[in-house]
């Protein structure tokens, strides 16, 4: 599953608020694609968060990010000699 | 034919829940996509930020990029069905209201409609209050807001010929989202006839 999935679903797979342990019950061995070389679950992201439960998709969403993100930031494609860290040379052609 | 809507909202009038809504209602034929969670993975993937409070910080032109990567994203999702796609037709950022789609965005989502959640300045204001989301401190201007909101949507519209419908969102989530329901029924038929 891609981060830029997990909203959709979170919204079909549950009704919040949703306790933690429902969630890694359904979506913990789900791996989070895309961010590194060697994705994580969502159950080893999830524990490192400290939330027992969650009230909204948002707050389950936030969660992840906040678990994640400082984790992996910069990792794939970093490039400190400007802004848009290639993002601009790297469009996708169809 | 994939119908999809796009469904916004200023921040706190509570888009996203009748979007989350209406997806449960409509199941599986419809996808929800939310374009902050993708301009958030690319930012995370090309090491631009690595929070939603991060992403709202970015020099414009990253902001533009990440856009474009956001609207390809839409756009390959889009073969695999109808999406519903919540977003902000204006950001509110530390430099100023930006608009929340350009045109080659809007051109790869392609949308059947543009949907703009309402609700009085009051009850966004006490949403606000009330939500477990922290909003941006520089976030007053919530009538201003709202008012560019409104001309960004029949602009869009202009741009790419589609509806604009307005949904008022004072009461219940639930009857805000069947109406948005409704309004992807009405499509999908319509789409049908053509």
């Amino acid at each position: 599953m891609r981060l830029s999935d997990a909203r959709d679903r979170f919204v079909s797979e549950f009704r919040f608020p949703v306790e933690r342990e429902a969630v890694l019950e359904t979506l913990g061995d789900v791996e989070i694609e895309g961010l590194a070389d060697d994705p994580e679950t969502v159950g080893e992201v999830l524990n490192r968060a400290g939330d027992d439960e969650f009230r909204s998709a948002d707050e389950l969403y936030d969660a992840i990010i906040g678990s994640i993100g400082s984790g992996y930031v910069g990792r794939r494609f970093y490039d400190d000699r400007g802004s848009n860290a290639g993002i601009d040379i790297d469009e996708v052609s169809f | 034919m994939a119908e999809n809507i796009v469904v916004s909202g200023v921040p706190g009038v509570g888009a996203s829940k009748v979007s989350e809504f209406a997806r449960r209602e409509l199941g599986e034929e419809y996808t929800l996509v939310n374009v902050g969670d993708i301009m958030l993975q690319e930012a995370l993937e090309h090491g631009l930020a690595d929070s939603r409070d991060e992403l709202i910080g970015l020099r414009l032109r990253d902001q533009r990029a990440l856009q474009r990567r956001a609207g390809e994203q839409i756009a390959r999702k889009s073969d695999s069905g109808p999406l519903l796609i919540n977003t902000h037709l204006v950001v509110e950022t530390p430099l100023g209201f930006v608009p929340g789609l350009n045109e080659a965005m809007l051109s790869d989502i392609d949308p059947s409609a543009l949907v703009v959640v309402d609700a009085s300045t009051a009850t966004i204001r006490e949403r606000r209050e009330r939500s477990e989301r922290s909003y941006d401190p520089f976030g007053k201007s919530i009538e201003f807001h709202k008012q560019l909101q409104n001309a960004a949507a029949f602009a869009y519209s202009l741009q790419s010929g589609v509806p604009v419908y307005h949904l008022r969102n004072e009461e219940r989530i639930e009857e805000t989202g069947d109406r948005l329901v409704t309004i992807a029924d009405t499509l999908s038929e319509l789409s049908g006839q053509i």
